[in-house]
């Protein structure tokens, strides 16, 4: 097999969830002198992607999307340590995820941080209930190229808003990218609020931080 | 000439003071153009009216309108005077990384305890002995005028004006500015900085306007004296005198409706496009259908600093009269930025121009018609450069001249060479621009027109015969003005919000623009709806082509020369404000962020409506300090909304109350 189609295996291994195969894939992969860059690059995280394409279109379902989640972060994190991968994947960028103050939903935040990880983003999980000067703090100190604002309630949605006018007020708002999401959460709110980027869920916010991110360039 | 008293309008502009004198329905009855002394802006001033008065008598002078550069100036040349910034709220970490980077200026920075969320409430209770304790320390350090900045002040201002009554009581004579007075923007540092160049510029301001009414006085003029805004409205000496940061830019504001006037547009009728070309760069503003200058809220970077005032909207690119022409690789003509001498000018003031053009024509590496003439700036050390500077001494050279001996490497980057070395001024580039096109065609005859020929051919092609060349320079013309065109089209897009400043429709725009060039075109007409007036020297030259391209027709006013004096004579009162009310989420009901503190109601309707009750006389006593004399008030509401949960509901953002102050004794 050459390497393309030892990528090809591994993308249809995640998506069938068959961690075995997929490890087998890798080691095989590995076995061939393929760069362990390339097989995350070419192989993990296209299959990752595409699963989180299957979920967008509802053909796949939340525990199925985790579970490929976590196969990818363990192929990463072997692949890390290993060979020092990690020290050489020039990451995509830095993010900060956060669920906004007054709102203690975790799944979807973590998902987005999950998925934006095995994507190659370096994320920094600030957890639930954050108020804004919270993550004000949290970007001096880290200097994130993006910062993603997840809020489940319409009645939460007003710290999104919120949280821009701090940053605004603390001269950083054009220091970084902000996401919003959440079930409630449209892109026009995200618009008229002056948010940068809006995504339905985790797959696809992957590729509007992308997006957003070559602009900046 | 009859009795009647009328208005003298002036614009001290950085090189030359225009003054005019309007009566009898605004008609001009006087100009004058003075070369502005910076060091002494009053006697120029002075000189200025001294002229004006040979044909105008002196008690027909009933107003004095200003407009000046000298905020601008003394912002960029940072020769405010040394002011105290008191900073309450502000995180010290984050307040030693903004003194560090310079972004409070010469201004001496305390600190204290107090400030406010971006909800409005207190973060932190203010701390009045430190204000007070704050203000002694500033003192001693003889600050000749203090600022004051809190946090999210422009969401709560109480603990800005709090500390502002403690210090008039503790020190009256000094003069104290407080950043929500000034800018209603986030930005808390912008905000700061903004305060502190204003408490700097106090001093200053008052002595220009002070030395302006000793100058009308010795002229026997018992006139009042208003000053120009940079948003192009007209306030009081007074209030000029403690908010002298807002009359930066104001200048070309006053150019922009001098232009309008001139040009004849009535009120009410449609936004107009003023544009302003220059030597090397072209400015566009856009007046709306009342005359007044757009706005932006952003602010305006003023030689690095960011000063967060309102001010006109100005688009400013680089392409005059004096622009050079350059063949690209692809054979497309690239018009600017760059400035350079136009090569006529160059000819009549050197006739060996004319020779050296001759030899690039003939040479077979000679594909761009420039002349390179000795600068005043020094050498940056490097060896060609240093052999080029020796070539220089003896006078004016070509490329391939300057190239002649040196290495292939040098040979073949000669070009960017020279062009750094223009940069610095170590050389000067006489080369093909606009005003060349004009002489060859014969519609600019200020110059013998043979440099300009031979330039042209060399551009056209090798082997250019002269009706060649004349193509050509009609082909340049041409490109001037879609360039022209083109930019403001974009900028009426842009400010529509129907592209952003960096969209991809450009090609688009440039095609609509050359369809009627094309006999089988893509059937795009562009159509603005907008008087387009041209003013600068070469607009006559230009503006007629580019608004065709628009669908329109251009105005070329004539006094276009003093048209910033005209426009600081036909300048009047007018002030905006703009009312925030947020829905308050935790406790329900919505909170209105006065001028002087916020205020919580359980209804939206209850809390428009007591803020216009409450906000109405305040605007009025406001419009009174700042020299309206009978304000009008409008007023507008905006309830912003957004659709949510897949369209299922709506939400509610904020509600926006705008004030519109305009002065209905004027």
């Amino acid at each position: 097999m050459n390497s393309q189609e030892l990528f090809n295996g591994m993308i249809n291994a995640l998506i069938e969830l068959d961690k075995d195969e997929v490890l087998n894939l890798v080691a095989k992969a590995l076995a061939d002198n393929v760069r362990p860059m390339d097989i995350l690059n070419g192989g993990i995280t296209v299959g990752l992607q595409q699963i989180g394409e299957l979920f967008s279109e509802g053909e796949v379902f939340l525990p199925e999307l985790l579970l490929a989640a976590d196969i990818a972060m363990g192929v990463m994190k072997d692949l890390s340590d290993r060979f020092g991968v990690g020290d050489q994947i020039e990451k995509r960028g830095r993010c900060i995820f956060a669920t906004v103050e007054g709102d203690v939903h975790d799944i979807g935040k973590s998902l987005v941080c999950m998925i934006f990880s095995a994507s190659g983003y370096e994320v920094l999980d600030a957890g639930v209930d954050v108020p804004s000067q919270k993550i004000i703090d949290m970007i001096k100190e880290e200097k994130p190229d993006v910062v993603g604002l997840s809020s489940l309630l319409s009645t939460t949605m007003q710290a999104q808003r919120e949280f821009i006018e701090a940053a605004k007020e603390a001269g950083l708002r054009d220091s970084f990218k902000i996401m919003v999401g959440g079930a409630p959460v449209s892109r026009e709110w995200a618009e008229k609020i002056g948010a940068d980027g809006y995504a339905e869920d985790a797959s696809s916010a992957v590729v509007e931080v992308d997006k957003l991110l070559e602009q900046r360039v | 000439m009859d009795g009647t008293r009328g208005i003298l309008g002036i614009d001290a502009g950085g090189t030359f003071t225009d003054l005019a004198f309007l009566a009898n329905g605004k008609i001009v009855e006087a100009r004058v153009k003075v070369p502005t002394r910076h060091d002494d802006l009053a006697a120029t001033i002075g000189e200025g009216i001294d002229l004006i008065l040979r044909e105008v008598d002196a008690w027909r002078i009933g107003d004095v309108h200003l407009a000046s550069t000298l905020a601008t100036n003394a912002t960029v040349e940072n020769k405010t005077v040394p002011s105290g910034l008191i900073l309450i709220g502000y995180d010290e970490e984050d307040i030693k990384k903004a003194v560090d980077r310079n972004l409070f200026g010469p201004a001496e920075v305390e600190s204290v305890p107090g400030g406010h969320d971006e909800k409005g409430n207190e973060k932190e209770p203010l701390d009045e002995a430190k204000v007070i304790e704050s203000s002694d320390a500033l003192l001693e350090k003889n600050v000749e005028g203090i600022a004051i900045s809190g946090y999210f002040s422009v969401r709560n201002p109480t603990h800005e004006i709090r500390a502002k009554e403690l210090l008039k009581l503790r020190h009256p004579n000094i003069s104290i500015t407080c950043g929500h007075e000034l800018a209603s923007e986030l930005d808390a540092f912008k905000r700061a900085a903004t305060a502190a160049i204003n408490a700097g510029l106090i001093p200053i301001i008052i002595k220009l306007l002070e030395a302006v009414k000793n100058v009308m006085h010795g002229l026997g003029i018992n006139a009042s004296l208003s000053v120009v805004k940079g948003d192009g409205s007209l306030v009081s000496a007074e209030w000029a005198e403690s908010h002298p940061v807002e009359t930066v830019v104001s200048g070309p504001a006053a150019s922009a409706m001098g232009a309008r006037f001139l040009a004849g547009v009535k009120k009410s009728e449609r936004p107009s496009w003023i544009v302003d070309i220059g030597g090397t760069t072209t400015d566009i503003i856009c007046l709306d259908k009342h005359g007044n200058p757009v706005l932006k809220n952003e602010g305006a970077s003023i030689g690095g600093h960011e000063i967060l005032v309102k001010t006109i909207d100005i688009r400013t690119f680089g392409l005059g009269g004096d622009s050079r022409i350059v063949r690209t690789k692809d054979g497309s003509l690239k018009i600017g930025p760059r400035r350079v001498i136009p090569l006529a000018v160059a000819a009549s003031e050197e006739p060996s121009v004319v020779n050296m053009l001759r030899e690039i024509e003939t040479s077979p590496s000679g594909r761009e018609p420039v002349i390179v003439f000795p600068g005043k700036g020094k050498c940056s050390g490097m060896p060609a450069e240093e052999r080029i500077m020796k070539k220089l001494a003896k006078g004016p050279a070509t490329l391939e001249y300057l190239a002649h001996g040196e290495k292939i490497g040098v040979v073949h980057s000669i070009g960017q060479i020279i062009d750094k070395m223009d940069e610095r001024g170590a050389a000067v580039i006489a080369a093909f621009t606009p005003t060349d096109a004009l002489t060859v065609l014969r519609r600019l005859d200020k110059w013998d027109n043979q440099a300009s020929s031979i330039g042209a051919g060399i551009l056209a092609s090798s082997h250019a015969n002269a009706a060649e060349a004349e193509a050509f320079c009609l082909d340049v013309c041409e490109a001037v003005s879609r360039n022209i065109a083109w930019e403001v089209f974009r900028k009426a897009l842009c400010d529509d919000g129907l592209i952003s400043k960096n969209s991809e429709y450009d090609s688009h725009l440039k095609i609509g623009l050359r369809s009627r060039e094309l006999e089988t075109g893509p059937g795009i007409t562009l159509h603005l709806n907008g008087n387009m007036i041209g003013v600068g020297a070469p607009a006559w030259a230009f503006m007629e082509r580019a608004a065709s391209m628009l669908s329109e027709k251009a105005a070329l006013p004539e006094d276009a020369p003093v048209g910033g004096a005209v426009g600081a004579a036909v300048g009047t009162f007018f002030m905006r404000h703009v009312l925030l009310i947020t829905p308050l989420v935790k406790t329900g009901g919505f909170r209105v962020h006065l001028p002087n503190g916020i205020k919580d109601f359980d209804d939206l309707e209850k809390a428009a409506s007591d803020s216009v009750n409450f906000m109405i006389p305040w605007l009025k006593s406001m419009a009174a300090e700042a020299g309206g004399t009978a304000p009008e008030i409008e007023w507008t509401r905006k309830d912003e909304v957004a659709i949510i949960s897949g369209g299922a509901r709506s939400i509610h953002l904020w509600t926006r109350i705008m004030f519109n102050v305009e002065d209905g004794g004027a």
